[in-house]
């Protein structure tokens, strides 16, 4: 039986994983805050049926203001709660809508979150934020959900994998000491194969509350 | 906290410090003042900030109380103007305050409408406080804390949110030290686990917590705010702490060693 897979957000990373993952995925581009308790339960697939049940689900929701570069002197409180409190509150919806699916299946959520929450970037402070809420929120969920066999994981990726490419130089620049140790950064199907691994419980039954860094060994972050 | 003279080492300095009428607010504020520096103390009731700040004064120390609500800009940017006026700068802001989490359990059970005010209390707070005390903090230049928590470093079971938005503030902290560290403005975060009216309501509801939480603490006790954690705060805002920002200290008796 084929797995039913859930991508929740636009662009990258979310757009390239959807593409490269192994499954029957959904691919879904909401904004922030229309990510309600019940949103998954209105996800229908292709053939317009609902979902009933999921494998996994694939967190990388990132709204542009999320990838925006801003001081936070010169950041509006609307701006602010644009790039961190809705899409956390949405993530953490998004988690509330999906513990019934995953309960049927055994699933597995896996937060994608960008390594400016682990090293720390200026001008991304909202995003930082944003990302090891997430990742702290994959812990929680692997605690409390793991007695049902349900996963949770974070993936931390590159910047390059968030922001525009102008950007994700600048802050590599300013946070890394070492170039990737591979010589080159992971491309998304690798990254998806990871994904993929991490929810396929043949392989990684016994793993969950991890935090996987894929940024081709560049802060080697924690 | 005394320096190694017996000098205090916040003298002439200026804090606020949030959430400070009770709990681990409380102790660092009295923590900051006993070094030598004027506190405000910024709290949503009036009832326990009075007290707390004429507590501080009966020491001998310098303190007032400000009513703040920290999810309302305004009343951040007062407190942090009304410490200007009285005090002449601001050298210290600590934000500390905290809202309630509600009753534990997975986050599917977390009642709706404690979410956001969750986020907002921790992550919009502080983004609050760290705008409005950028301009003065440069001037200094001072230091902001942050009051995280070891829940926000290794996620819980039964507060999900809690741990959520807790960690949202080690985020801040690292990329604003990073913003921040061109001024000398340094940035940090304390992961306190200390006997608060919060924790002493939570053992009440599980009698079981304390026990457990002692048994794994390898200094065998639980912290005291104003001794255990109050000096934690004292030294990140002191001279000796001037190479140190970015950095979450876990004062919690060594309960959690994952960092």
């Amino acid at each position: 039986m084929s797995r039913d897979i859930l991508v929740v957000g636009g662009d990258d990373p979310a757009t390239a994983l959807a593409s490269e993952l192994s499954g029957n995925v959904l691919h879904v581009a909401p904004e922030a805050e229309e990510v309600d308790d019940g949103f998954v339960d209105g996800v229908r697939r292709a053939d317009g049926t609902p979902v009933d049940g999921l494998d996994l689900v694939v967190h990388a929701l990132y709204p542009q203001q999320s990838r925006t570069p801003a001081r936070i002197d010169e950041m509006t409180e609307s701006e602010w709660t644009a790039a961190c409190d809705d899409p956390l509150e949405a993530g953490i919806r998004l988690a509330r809508g999906a513990h019934r699916h995953l309960t049927a299946r055994q699933g597995t959520i896996v937060f994608c979150v960008p390594l400016v929450g682990a090293a720390g970037a200026a001008s991304f402070v909202a995003l930082s934020a944003l990302a090891e809420g997430l990742r702290v929120l994959a812990r929680s969920l692997a605690r409390s959900w793991g007695s049902e066999q349900i996963r949770a994981h974070a993936v931390t990726l590159h910047p390059s994998m968030f922001l525009a490419p102008e950007d994700a130089a600048a802050t590599a620049e300013a946070t890394a000491l070492h170039d990737p140790a591979l010589g080159r950064l992971p491309s998304a199907a690798e990254i998806a194969a990871v994904i993929d691994a991490l929810s396929d419980s043949r392989i990684t039954a016994g793993l969950t509350g991890a935090s996987l860094v894929m940024d081709g060994g560049t802060w080697m972050a924690g | 906290m005394t320096g190694a003279h017996g000098g205090r080492v916040l003298e002439g300095q200026v804090a606020v410090v949030t959430g400070a009428g009770q709990g681990v607010g409380a102790g660092i504020a009295s923590a900051l003042a006993a070094a030598g520096a004027a506190v405000v103390i910024a709290t949503r009731r009036a009832a326990n900030g009075e007290p707390a700040a004429e507590s501080i004064r009966a020491a001998g120390h310098e303190a007032v109380f400000v009513r703040c609500d920290v999810t309302q800009a305004g009343d951040v940017e007062a407190t942090v103007a009304a410490a200007v006026e009285r005090f002449g700068g601001l050298d210290i802001m600590v934000h500390n305050a905290v809202a309630h989490a509600g009753r534990p359990g997975g986050v599917q059970f977390t009642r709706s409408d404690m979410i956001r005010p969750q986020i907002a209390t921790a992550t919009t707070a502080s983004f609050l406080c760290a705008r409005a005390s950028l301009p003065h903090l440069r001037q200094r230049p001072g230091t902001l804390i942050l009051l995280t928590s070891p829940a926000g470093v290794e996620g819980s079971a039964n507060l999900p949110v809690y741990a959520a938005v807790k960690a949202t503030q080690r985020g801040i902290v690292k990329s604003l030290a990073r913003e921040w560290g061109p001024h000398g403005v340094r940035v940090n975060a304390i992961a306190p686990v200390a006997r608060t009216p919060a924790m002493d309501a939570a053992v009440s509801a599980n009698p079981d917590l304390e026990t457990r939480l002692v048994a794994r603490t390898p200094l065998g006790r639980m912290g005291d705010a104003a001794a255990d954690i109050g000096p934690v705060a004292v030294f990140l805002a002191s001279d000796g702490a001037r190479y140190v920002t970015g950095q979450t200290i876990v004062a919690d008796g060594g309960g959690f060693l994952g960092l």
